[in-house]
């Protein structure tokens, strides 16, 4: 374990440590040691937090802040609006203490390394200790030292945002401070990316793993505006028993202002496979894994990222319950109690339609 | 497929010119169109070409096997069992090739009387399996070495004294030809015996394949047969005896005797000049019997000889397997990880079942399956390689005499006689034998022969189509449905494939018959005698294969067959020997010539021709 309790990597966080760095941060912890591939990142603890919040004199300067405002919060709530605006502009200016700092670009820099990629695309995200859905700010494409301190900072300064500093203050928790973990994740440099279902979507077929797949991010996929790859596994024997290579014109990249954009695909690329023979089976694989960890059939979404290699390169980015089977009853498919000598009878009596 | 879809009448086969005239090589009841009645019949029925056990054309004495399960498989449905919806599979031969078609039961009266029997019939043969497949067993070593003691010699030309003294009041005419009727006799009792347990077994084995397919819409064919497969079967026995010898060669210090350019006849002659080689050579006395009855084709045709008879196909895998155990290859079949996958999938599969009835199913019916599959698995080894390398042998015995006494000019050429003309060719040579005269056919016979050979050479220059007359709705028998493999998809993919000519194909659709992709050069090889043209890592187009191909299977990276479903023995030796495989591509050696680069993907049953 760490000598220092600011900087984590994911792997050394597990399902107890919620308030090391936040829900977020505990959640890919476990799924890596589950064996399952989240983007590569280290996380930012609650401890950096406060020790920031704390010799930055930002702590004290927000309390005596709101001992001002106090007793007039209730009726005004456009208050909270300039709070904000006052606190965050407080947090951005003064620096992360260097002990901190030093932690946290030397774990950045040991990530570049780890993924061959000089000053490599990060996702910088909030990870709260308790669950508080979109309240705190997430950063695309950050690249470099100084960005990545700046959007850890701002990370930090999106919990005193006016609707988290309201949502504390009506649940009676303390609004001058809460501590927030940040999760800095690769940014997936997708070559290919799509879903995965551990069942056939077709027919419920529990026995397939059924992959859609086409290039660039996920995007298109989602949005229809390409028709993807189809492959489907044999989940026990982990054979693939179906492929259909679709036309694959466009493709979903990061534009210059880290914004989506379409772009086209090149034309020798648009009618190949998108995954290779042994990315599938490990898809497969850990599909199964998901599905035994959920005890049900998932819908995963995927990326493979061009930056690192095989098997490396495979990464989950979202699972959940597959839908539609899931909900569905299960009946018997033969008449139950009959003995196999009256379902061989009856087998014969049905015979095979071929017409 | 639309009902305005469909195969040629049989009537409307063209006739191939230069072979007017063909039928009389084979019984008058083979023939399609005797009357308008009959031809109402064979009109409104499916028939297809059974390319699995026919790839070449019928031999008139070959066709016996097909007249034994022409009786054997239809009279079990029919008489014996009472498979409730289904009677027998009919016969015809059209241009030298067979067709066949299942007859169903259509009164529903009749379907609920024959259920009543079945039950009870077949429930008996299921609960008793073990006991009576025991049984079997027995009768059918009887009944080999039965075959094997009949024994044809020339006809003396005087009776030895013991007739006369002993008062036995019979010749050496008389004898050899209740000689050759009992042969006959045996040959069709053998086949009486092989559908013993057959129906039955593929009856059981459909319903388990039929509750993973409704279960797991997506299993393959291979997967369900793995699930019930036997690990140790029989047919996989001449070649482990192979590699038993193989490992002995090179422990016993003789392995340089198994030269690549020496003759087996030649090897066995310098083995017997030292006591390792000797002591080689007993072991090798001892796995011949019975393991080289083993034909080297599948033991349909005369011409497929057995290891016996050609022991250059033992040695010549005798000696790569020697390569194999010098670099270090303990030739040990994975036995144990075989049945421990066998066991997971087993398994894995059960736990995605949803309910507790299913799984109840599941199991009954798995435990029905893997009950009955050694025998189909096993029983093709004592029929179509040990009694049918037998009965060759005895046949060929029987020639020689026609040979001497001028009925056929080579002993090869008996196969051009079918088996009522043999018994009359015989009764004829007895006769004229008794009589002291010539035999009647020295003057009919050669030159009829040389005609059927010149009409044999043009059947098997004709593709024949794979299929004629009007699809069914449903097809109830067990036969056609597990070994043929006679689907909707097969059926619409031979309609499709008729339209096209079969040179121009780039793609085939059959069945998976072993999972895996494999792209590779292809080969065509049309019989056992085109073994040899084989080259290393080749993938082997075939009109159907044999397990007895084995030492061949060592060598090639995939196989594609013409004919066969998921029982066929393509199909089981490729998922023993971990080789894609697709079976019944209906055209694969039409389509397909040697030398061109093919992707074979046993997942989905496609061949595709790359170049």
């Amino acid at each position: 374990m760490n000598t220092q309790n600011y900087v984590y990597w994911l792997r050394e966080l597990d399902k107890d440590d919620v308030f090391i760095a936040g829900r977020k941060c505990k959640g890919l912890g476990e799924m890596l040691r589950a064996g399952l591939p989240v983007p590569p990142g280290f996380a930012i603890s609650l401890k950096a937090y406060e020790k920031f919040i704390d010799e930055t004199g930002v702590g004290s300067a927000i309390t005596s802040y709101f001992e001002e405002i106090k007793s007039r919060l209730q009726d005004d709530i456009s208050l909270f609006e300039k709070a904000s605006e006052y606190i965050c502009r407080l947090i951005e200016s003064r620096p992360i203490p260097g002990e901190i700092q030093n932690y946290i670009l030397s774990y950045y820099r040991e990530l570049c390394d780890r993924c061959n990629v000089e000053n490599v695309k990060v996702a910088v995200r909030s990870s709260g200790p308790v669950s508080m859905p979109g309240q705190f700010d997430t950063f695309l494409n950050i690249q470099g030292e100084e960005q990545l301190l700046d959007r850890v900072k701002k990370v930090w300064a999106s919990s005193f945002n006016a609707r988290a500093m309201h949502y504390r203050m009506q649940r009676a928790m303390p609004v001058e401070s809460s501590p927030i973990g940040i999760a800095v994740l690769k940014m997936v440099n997708a070559r290919a990316s799509g879903v995965m279902f551990t069942l056939d979507p077709l027919n419920g077929d529990r026995s397939t793993i059924f992959i859609e797949a086409s290039w660039g991010l996920g995007e298109s996929l989602v949005s229809g505006q390409v028709t993807p790859d189809k492959f489907a596994l044999n989940k026990v024997t982990m054979a693939i028993t179906k492929r259909v290579i679709c036309n694959k014109a466009i493709e979903m990249a990061y534009g210059p202002q880290g914004d989506v954009i379409p772009v086209d695909v090149e034309p020798a690329r648009q009618n190949v496979p998108c995954l290779t023979d042994e990315e599938i089976v490990e898809l497969g694989r850990l599909g199964k894994l998901v599905e035994a960890d959920n005890k049900l059939p998932q819908d995963i979404e995927w990326a493979i990222d061009k930056d690192l290699p095989f098997p490396r390169n495979i990464i989950l980015l979202q699972t959940r319950p597959e839908t539609v089977w899931n909900k569905k009853e299960a009946k018997p498919l033969f008449k139950p109690g009959a003995g196999a000598l009256n379902h061989i009878a009856g087998n014969l009596l049905t015979g095979k339609k071929i017409r | 497929m639309s009902a305005e879809r469909k195969f040629l009448n049989p009537g409307e086969v063209p006739a191939i010119p230069g072979t007017e005239g063909w039928e009389r090589m084979y019984p008058y009841y083979y023939r399609f169109g005797m009357d308008k009645e009959r031809e109402a019949y064979e009109n409104s029925m499916l028939w297809y070409y059974d390319g699995l056990h026919y790839p070449e054309p019928m031999y008139p004495f070959d066709l016996i096997w097909d007249e034994a399960w022409y009786l054997g498989l239809s009279q079990y449905n029919t008489r014996i069992f009472m498979v409730p919806p289904a009677f027998g599979v009919d016969h015809r031969i059209v241009n030298g090739y067979i067709y066949i078609s299942p007859v169903p039961v259509t009164d529903p009266k009749q379907v609920e009387e024959r259920l009543q029997h079945f039950l009870q019939r077949a429930g008996y043969y299921y609960e008793n399996w073990h006991d009576l497949y025991g049984r079997w067993k027995t009768k059918m070593e009887e009944l080999i070495k039965e075959i094997d003691g009949i024994k044809f010699a020339d006809l003396p030309d005087m009776e030895d004294i013991s007739v006369v003294n002993d008062g036995v009041g019979r010749s050496s005419g008389y004898e050899i030809v209740k000689k050759y009727n009992y042969l006959i006799d045996r040959a069709l009792l053998v086949w009486q015996y092989h559908f013993e347990f057959l129906n039955l077994g593929y009856a059981a084995f459909v319903t388990f394949a039929d509750f993973c397919r409704k279960a797991f819409p997506g299993i393959d064919d291979g997967t369900i047969t793995r699930m019930v497969g036997g690990i140790d079967v029989i047919l996989f026995q001449p070649d482990m005896q192979l590699r038993k010898l193989a490992k002995l060669a090179v422990t016993l210090g003789v392995a340089g005797y198994f030269k690549d350019e020496s003759a087996p006849a030649e090897i066995i002659a310098a083995l017997g000049e030292n006591e390792a080689g000797k002591k080689w050579l007993a072991e090798y006395e001892q796995a011949k019997h019975p393991w080289f009855y083993v034909s080297s084709g599948t033991g349909w045709y005369h011409d497929h000889y057995c290891w016996l008879d050609r022991p250059e196909i033992p040695f010549l895998s005798i000696k790569s397997y020697i390569k194999k155990v010098e670099s270090g290859d303990s030739l040990e079949r994975p036995t144990q990880k075989l049945i421990e996958e066998r066991d997971r999938i087993v398994a894995e599969y059960s736990s995605l079942l949803q309910t507790q009835e299913d799984k109840d199913v599941y199991n009954q019916l798995l435990a029905i399956s893997q009950k009955v599959f050694p025998f189909v698995e096993d029983h093709t080894f004592y029929v179509e390689h040990w009694s049918h390398s037998l009965f060759y042998k005895k046949i060929r015995e029987l020639a020689v005499v026609f040979v001497k006494h001028g009925l056929i000019n080579d002993s090869e050429d008996i196969w051009y006689l079918n088996r009522f003309e043999i018994g009359q060719a015989l009764y004829d040579l007895v006769c004229a034998w008794a009589t002291g005269v010539k035999a009647c056919g020295a003057s009919y016979w050669p030159q009829e022969i040389k005609w059927r050979k010149g009409v044999m050479e043009k059947f098997r220059g004709y593709n024949p189509p794979p299929a004629l007359g009007v699809p069914p709705e449903v097809v109830t028998e067990p036969f056609t449905i597990t070994l043929w493999g006679i689907t909707t998809d097969r059926l619409a993919a031979w309609l499709d494939a008729g339209a096209v000519k079969t040179e121009d194909m780039n793609s085939l659709q059959g069945h998976p018959g072993s999972p895996g992709v494999v792209e590779g050069i292809a080969r065509v090889v049309r019989g056992p005698s085109e073994l040899g043209l084989l080259q290393e890592g080749e993938i082997l187009v075939a009109p159907t294969t044999s397990p007895s191909w084995a030492p061949i299977f060592v060598k090639v990276s995939a196989a594609v067959t013409d004919v066969g479903g998921i029982m066929s023995h393509a199909a089981i030796v490729c998922r023993e020997y971990g080789l894609p495989a697709v079976v019944g591509s209906g055209y694969a050696t039409a389509a397909i010539k040697t030398g061109q680069k093919i992707r074979v993907d046993g997942n989905t049953g496609t061949v595709v021709i790359l170049e």
